[in-house]
Order: structure tokens, then sequence, then C-alpha cells
């Protein structure tokens, strides 16, 4: 059988995938054991099949997570929703439920000067930072007081407690 | 067992002392994978043609001595093909071929490790090689290869002359290995 390459490599080709009939198949592999260049063929097309199997593979799995991931997509985006929700109705709870703690109120500032101190600083921080988002600002002006972070909340109630625990000898101190 | 290739029985007399398990491991890692896809090609069993691989190793470390350096290549060719047809006989027979080359591996006496035959980074670059196919011989190579198709039965589902999918295939095979080196 005198081929060229490209009919070698295409013989080899059909015969890793086992598409010769049985007497073009014994011919072929009657050549292999003394033709070198053959069994490259036969090499380098198991080598194309074993990737091109994998690959096809992988693509396949890619498409379906894809798909998958766009499935779960509404889902994901409810979650964010009812999230977000949730952490904006326990925000405005805690403004309800603890209104000494806001920042409008000068009660707080009046009975600790840091606390005070701390308040404004929060809010001269919030003021710069509510450029950045007039859409949120729409949404949150009433809110802007309210967004006080935990932590300062703490911080702001031990203080007034303090205040208003302490004796008033301390307080004409201050 | 055909000897056919082998070196042991070329008669030579003085033949150099044989190779050593540091040599033998040094071949693998430079011809072991190519051995295993062509073993693989003709054995249409990537376990076997592992098996087979180890086998043929071990016959380097025997005898392998006795080839020229410059042919070891083709001798690992040669006395592969020969023992996958020993192993189809065998096969053929009582599917005794696990026991026995594993046997053979043993009495080896040299361990080598497994290689992968397919590499991420050539997956990588043939995904990207198929999806610049046209997509009719994307088409035929993705039923042929993925969904295990013959060319009758693509050719039938496509309503299209048999010759016509191995057209296809062919051009999609000569491009994806010009391309793919």
């Amino acid at each position: 059988m005198s081929v060229d390459s490209n009919d070698r490599d295409w013989l080899a080709m059909q015969y890793v995938l086992g598409e010769l009939s049985d007497t073009e198949r014994n011919a072929f592999e009657e050549r292999l054991p003394s033709d070198v260049d053959l069994c490259e063929a036969v090499t380098a097309a198991s080598r194309l099949m074993l990737t091109a199997h994998a690959a096809i593979e992988a693509n396949s799995s890619s498409i379906s997570i894809r798909r998958d991931s766009n499935r779960l997509t509404p889902g994901r985006s409810w979650s964010a929703v009812v999230a977000t929700a949730t952490a904006m109705a326990m925000a405005l709870l805690l403004v309800v439920r603890i209104p000494v703690k806001s920042p409008t109120d000068g009660r707080v500032a009046n009975d600790s000067p840091q606390a005070a101190e701390l308040v404004s600083l929060w809010r001269s921080g919030s003021d710069s930072s509510d450029d950045d988002s007039d859409d949120v600002d729409d949404i949150m002006d009433d809110a802007a007081d309210v967004a006080v972070p935990s932590w300062m909340l703490a911080a702001v109630s031990i203080e007034a407690g303090h205040a208003i625990n302490a004796p008033s000898d301390q307080v004409q101190e201050n | 067992m055909s000897d056919d290739g082998d070196p042991t029985h070329s008669g030579q007399p003085g033949s150099p002392e044989r190779l050593s398990a540091d040599a033998v491991r040094a071949l693998y890692l430079l011809h072991g994978r190519d051995l295993q896809l062509f073993l693989t090609g003709v054995l249409k069993n990537s376990d076997a043609a592992q098996d087979v691989c180890q086998a043929t190793f071990q016959r380097l470390l025997e005898s392998g001595h006795e080839a020229k350096e410059e042919t070891t290549r083709g001798w690992l060719f040669k006395v592969g093909f020969n023992e996958a047809l020993a192993w189809r006989r065998k096969e053929s027979q009582r599917d005794k071929l696990h026991r026995n080359t594993a046997a053979t591996a043993d009495q080896a006496n040299i361990e080598l490790p497994v290689q992968s035959l397919v590499r991420t980074e050539e997956i990588e670059k043939l995904k990207r090689l198929l999806q610049d196919l046209p997509t009719e011989q994307q088409l035929v190579v993705r039923q042929r290869i993925q969904e295990d198709k013959t060319f009758a039965q693509i050719a039938a589902e496509q309503n299209l002359p048999l010759g016509t999918v191995l057209t296809r295939m062919r051009l999609a095979i000569q491009k994806l290995q010009m391309w793919f080196g």
C-alpha cells in the first residue's frame, strides 16, 4: 500500500476509530511492525481522538453547568432580594425600637461629648459617601440617619448609659 | 508471543550490557506516553494499553540493549505491537490479560509511573480548535467521537451520502491534526 501522509493519517484514524473492515484492518496491521511512520500515525490519531473526546466532554460539561447556573439565577436573585429586604427591615426596627440612639437626636450628644463626637464623625463620613450614589440617596434619604453601624450604636448606648448614671458632680466637671 | 523485531533473537555476539533500570525509566519518560497512545489505538482499551506498555518496557529492560539507540522508538513500537497481539490472543482465549501482563510487569522488577495520555493544555487547545471548524464538520466530529455513532449512522441521521460524512470527518481531522501539531 503506497500512500501519502494524508492518506496514511486518514487510514490510521479510521483504524483507531475501528472503521476498517476486517480485511483492511489485517492489511493495515501487517504493515505496522515494519513501518514506524504508520505507528507514529496511529499514535497521533489516538492522541487526537482521546484529546478531542475529552475536549468535547469538557465543553458539554461547561454548557450543562452554564445551563444549570442560568436555571439557578432567578433563585439566587430572589435570595439576594430577600436578604436585602430582611437587612433593611431589621435596620428600620432598630431605629423604631431604639430612638435614643439616633444621631439626629441631640440628647445623646448632650449626654456624652465623646458620643457626640463619634456620631459627628459618622455623620460627616456618611455625608461624603452619600455623594457617590444618588439613586441610593433617593431611596435612603430617611434612612441615612438610620444606617448607623451596630458597633456605634453600642458605643453610644454605653456612653449614654454612663452619662445618665453618672453622679451630677462628674457631669458638672465636664 | 511473536518475537518479530525483538533484538534478543538477533543472535549478535558480544552485545553490550543490559540497560539499567534508570536508563529504562528515562526511555519510558521519553517514549512511554506515545507508546501507550499507540497501543490504545491498537487495542481500543487504555487500561490494557497501559499494561502492555509496562510489559514492553520490561522487555526493554531484558533485551533492549541489543537495539540501536537511534531505533529504540521503532523497537518499542514493534515489540509493543507484538505484545498487543499477544494480549489480544489471550483476551480472546480466556480474558487472562490483566493477570498475565500484571505478572509480567512484576517480573520486570521496575516500577514505572503512570503517564496521563491526555493533557489539560492540549484539551484546552483542542476545544478552541474544534470551535473553529465549520459547523457541519463539528457535528460529524461530535457525533462520531462523543456519541460513538458510526459514519453510516451519522449519514442516515443527517440524510447525507456516506461519502459526504466521511469527507467532512476527514477534512476536520486534517485541520485538527495540522493545527494540533
